[in-house]
Order: structure tokens, then sequence, then C-alpha cells
């Protein structure tokens, strides 16, 4: 039985293209991938984001609990502030990668992927349990209180305001919602509610991220798409949201990431404070630091015309001595580039952009280059 | 609405035959093409080979699938359309047109007779897909979809109310 957001009535009135993810039914399309993505490049672009999990971790100890968890130092973090991070086991693997706010002093909210949820609330609670200071850390699974969309789009910023009015009335001070600066977060009265606004996505582009109640959620989706409406914007599904992330060379749990990839493999190292005191698969991640890994992430694209490289494809190294050496993890066509783009796994040695390598796609190989990411690089 | 050519034969996996004389072209309908939207690369049998009845003999990739083309009837591929493999997008604008894929001289033309009519090629998709848009000519209108993106009107209220209260959001 799979699971629906509030929105779901919406996407079906809309014509979304309904397809199975983590466990819910969700839109995959609505009109094109292409023209979805070219949206959110070039006006804006909304997508029902409220199959993600939030988790809520409260008290005196929340803040050594979660720098124990997480990789990253939430010491950083002032009110109004969030951070993207990585709960790790204890091999260093990656239980998932989210972003934690600091909401106010002692108050942080984790948004979770929507496929691990359950594991990832299963984990905390298990190492809530066994932390000292346990007597004065809260948590909870607010999940199922919370629906959210994500507003990107160099336009978005336009007709936001028009939507979310005022000035923030709790986590960071703003104006408006538009003087929220990137990860800055904040809540905002809306219709006789709260919803919290961050400026953060998936996507590359500027946009906001807003969370809240179900029926505060189905009208803030209805009023964008009509405030936005002059401005060409669409509804977005998770098609748009693959390849929009894709070129960006963003990761996706189970493809960059999962319980035997480690954040240093993932090229994700910037994201792992190492002078914040122990943390679960700190050990293994310093020596991963230190000596190197026999893994890494590199993003590619294809320098020839060819099928699309998808997940699974082999990667091949080229020249006399030429052989399988890794497998393609993310691949799609690149609406921005019309070519095919990707990431994998790969031994370091051939991880250096500029590399020539060759993706086996049906039983061909086709040129391919490493590069540097992001994968597609916005004309400035 | 999709469009099914009055004058063409159909296979149940959605490839079109349109016969002269002795020769078949093939291509993927309108149905077809609207159901993987996106074209972004078809990959066209050899020029010369011989194939089978029902037998997989090209590749149409959208940007989440890939899907096989099976030939309709048996014979020789004499010609391919380079101009689908240098821009894939006609698949999708014009599938009955500049979207073929390839020619075959047809070695067995009593297969044919097992191809569907366009009729019962339209109740296979669904009545209500196909709308009694049955074009007079081999060209009908240009496949763009025609579900487009409609603006919402009011939301309905719903059962499912839960709210942030400012509690649950303390105030620094």
């Amino acid at each position: 039985m799979l699971k629906h957001t509030a929105l779901f009535e919406v996407h079906q009135k809309l014509g979304g293209k309904l397809v199975e993810f983590g466990g819910w039914e969700m839109p995959v399309q609505y009109t094109s991938i292409m023209d979805e993505h070219q949206a959110v490049r070039t006006a804006a672009g909304i997508f029902d984001i409220s199959h993600m999990g939030e988790i809520t971790v409260s008290g005196a100890a929340a803040e050594p609990f979660l720098n124990h968890v997480l990789t990253n130092d939430i010491r950083k973090l002032v009110p109004g502030e969030g951070q993207y991070t990585l709960l790790c086991n204890e091999r260093g693997g990656a239980m998932d990668d989210l972003y934690a706010y600091c909401l106010s002093a002692q108050v942080y909210l984790l948004v979770v992927n929507a496929s691990r949820t359950p594991a990832d609330v299963a984990w905390l609670q298990r190492r809530a349990s066994e932390f000292p200071q346990r007597a004065d850390l809260q948590l909870t699974d607010a999940s199922h209180n919370y629906s959210a969309v994500a507003l990107q789009g160099p336009r978005a910023k336009e007709f936001v305001g028009n939507v979310v009015a005022g000035a923030s009335n709790c986590a960071g001070r703003v104006a408006r919602v538009t003087d929220l600066k990137k990860n800055q977060i904040g809540g905002f009265a809306f219709q006789g509610t709260n919803v919290l606004v961050s400026r953060t996505g998936y996507t590359g582009e500027d946009g906001f991220e807003i969370v809240g109640g179900d029926a505060a959620i189905q009208k803030i989706w209805d009023a964008l798409l009509t405030a936005g409406q002059s401005r060409g914007i669409k509804p977005c599904g998770l098609g748009a949201r693959d390849t929009l992330r894709t070129e960006m060379g963003y990761p996706l749990y189970g493809h960059e990431l999962d319980e035997n990839t480690t954040p240093i493999e993932a090229g994700l190292g910037f994201f792992v404070s190492f002078d914040k005191g122990d943390f679960i698969g700190c050990t293994v991640l310093a020596e991963q630091k230190n000596k190197g890994v026999a893994k890494k992430c590199i993003a590619f694209k294809m320098t020839e015309k060819s099928a699309p490289p998808r997940p699974q494809y082999p990667i091949w190294s080229t020249g006399a001595n030429a052989k399988a050496i890794g497998q393609v993890v993310s691949g799609t066509q690149s609406p921005s580039l019309g070519i095919g783009i990707g990431m994998g796994y790969v031994p370091p040695e051939f991880a250096k952009p500029g590399a020539a390598i060759e993706i086996e796609i049906r039983g061909k190989r086709a040129a391919a280059v490493v590069v540097s990411k992001p994968i597609y690089k916005k004309p400035v | 609405m999709t469009n099914v050519p009055a004058d063409l034969k159909y296979a149940k996996s959605h490839e079109w035959v349109r016969v002269a004389g002795s020769t078949a072209t093939i291509g993927i309908t309108d149905h077809a093409q609207h159901e993987l939207t996106d074209v972004v690369f078809v990959e066209l049998p050899a020029v010369g080979r011989q194939v089978k009845a029902g037998e997989a003999c090209a590749v149409v990739e959208s940007v989440k699938t890939a899907s096989d083309i099976y030939s309709p009837v048996s014979g020789e591929v004499i010609e391919v359309n380079k101009a689908v493999v240098d821009n894939p997008a006609l698949v999708n604008t014009e599938p009955y047109g500049n979207g073929w894929f390839y020619k075959i001289k047809l070695s067995n033309p009593a297969e044919l007779g097992s191809l569907q009519s366009p009729e019962s090629y339209t109740a296979q998709i669904g009545a209500r897909r196909a709308e009694a848009l049955i074009a007079t000519s081999g060209e009908g209108p240009s496949g763009i979809p025609t579900d487009q993106f409609k603006w919402p009107s009011a939301s309905a209220p719903t059962s499912r109310q839960s709210e942030i209260t400012r509690s649950n959001v303390s105030a620094a």
C-alpha cells in the first residue's frame, strides 16, 4: 500500500504520471521532464517534497548528541541556520545525507530522505538511548505532522514574498522571506498557522523549501502556482528533480551514498569535521582522509553522442590495457547540456578531471571524460 | 487525444507499418511517443540486416527509460532514417512522418494480415485516449502531447488537518 502526500489529489488533477518512490506514490513528471527541468533553470518550478522526513531533536544534550551522530560540526549553527551533513554507521558508511537546522537554542530540525526516514529514526532512537545525557534529550519523528514543497528557480524570489508575506517570527529573523540567506531558515505566519522557510534546494538554482501543516502547504502550493504563472512557473516531478541534481553532481542516497560507502569516498569530506571530537564513524573516516580510499566518486560527461548512461553500466579505462574499472551510479541525458552525464565509482587513480574513460552502454563502449562538479556550470 | 491514422497497420507493441508495394516503413505510434515523452536517443538496425517479425531491432530512449522496438514484419532493412538519429525529438513531434525509423523489404507479406487495424489498435490503447480521432490522411496532426498542464482551481478542503503551532517551534 503506497503512501500519499497531502498533495496527491493535486498531482492527479494536474495529470501527473505517478510512480513508486521510497514507499510513496509520487509524480515523476506532469508534462515532460525536459520542460520541467528547463522551467527550473530559467524561471521557476515547484516540487512536492512532503514525502521527506522531519525529525526534531531538542534539549540541553541536543547539540552534543547531534555532534556525536552527524559528521558536520553542529556548533557552527546559530539559531536560524542549517547545514548539509551525514549520518554514518560505525564503519563510516552513510546511513543518510540530510540537512540539520538550528531553530533556536537547544531545538534542531533534521530533514531526511523519504526512503531512509524509518531507518534514520530507528538509528537515532537507539543512539539516543545509549547517550550518557539522554535525560536531557528529546527526539521525535514529526514526519506525519508536516508537508513540504520546494520552489526553485531564478524567478522564485520575484513572487514567493506574495505568498509567504511579512517578517519571520522565529528561528532566523528577517524582514521578508527573500531576505533569507542561503542555508538560513525562518518561521513565518501563514493564514493562522506557522510555516518554516529555508533558502535551500537540490537543484543548483536559488530557491525556497517550505515546511508546514498539510492544509497550509496545500494552500501554498496553489498560491505559488498562481502567483508564479506570469513568470513561467511549472509543477515539477521527480524526473526533473533527478536531472537537475545530477547536473549539479549532488548525491542521491541509494546511488552515490549507501551504508557501504563513506562520505570521503563520495567526495563529501568538506562536510566531515575532524576537530569537533569523536563522532560515530570518525575513526574510519579519519583513516580514509589520511591514507586514501579504494574507490572514489567521479562525475563524468559523454564526449560522443550515445544512449544515456544509466546506473550499473560499467566504466572502462582507455588505452592499450583498457579494462572495466567501476560502475555508474547515476546517469541521464542532461537537458541543459544535451549530452549524457552521470556519476560513478572508480579507483582513485582514474578519478582525475580530464581523465578519458568509457561507459559501456548495452554492450558498446562510448567515450566520456571525468569532470569536476558541478557537471553543468551555469553561464556567468 | 491520440492519433491513429486510418491507412496504417499496427502491432500490439505500438509500432506502425505503412505498406507501399513490397516495402514497408516502420515507426512508433503517437500513443507510444506520448508515454515515453522526451525521446533523447534512437538506435536503428543496420541497413542490410535481416529481421524476423517480433524480433527486437531498434531501441528508443527517453530520459527515464530505454524501450526495445520489435519489428512487426520480417524482411531486409533497406533504409534507416538518419534524421531521427540526429534529432530524436522528431519521434515526439512527427511519429508518423519524419519520426519514422526504418524501411524494410517484406519477405513474407502474409504477415500483414496478423497486424491490427486502426480500430483494433485504438481499442487496445483505450477508447477514451483515442477519442475517435482516426485521420483520413497518412500524416495526421502532429503528435505533441495534448495533456497540457492546467492551472489549478481552488483546492477542496481536506480532512487531514495538522498544524505546526508556535509552541513546536520555540521563539529564540
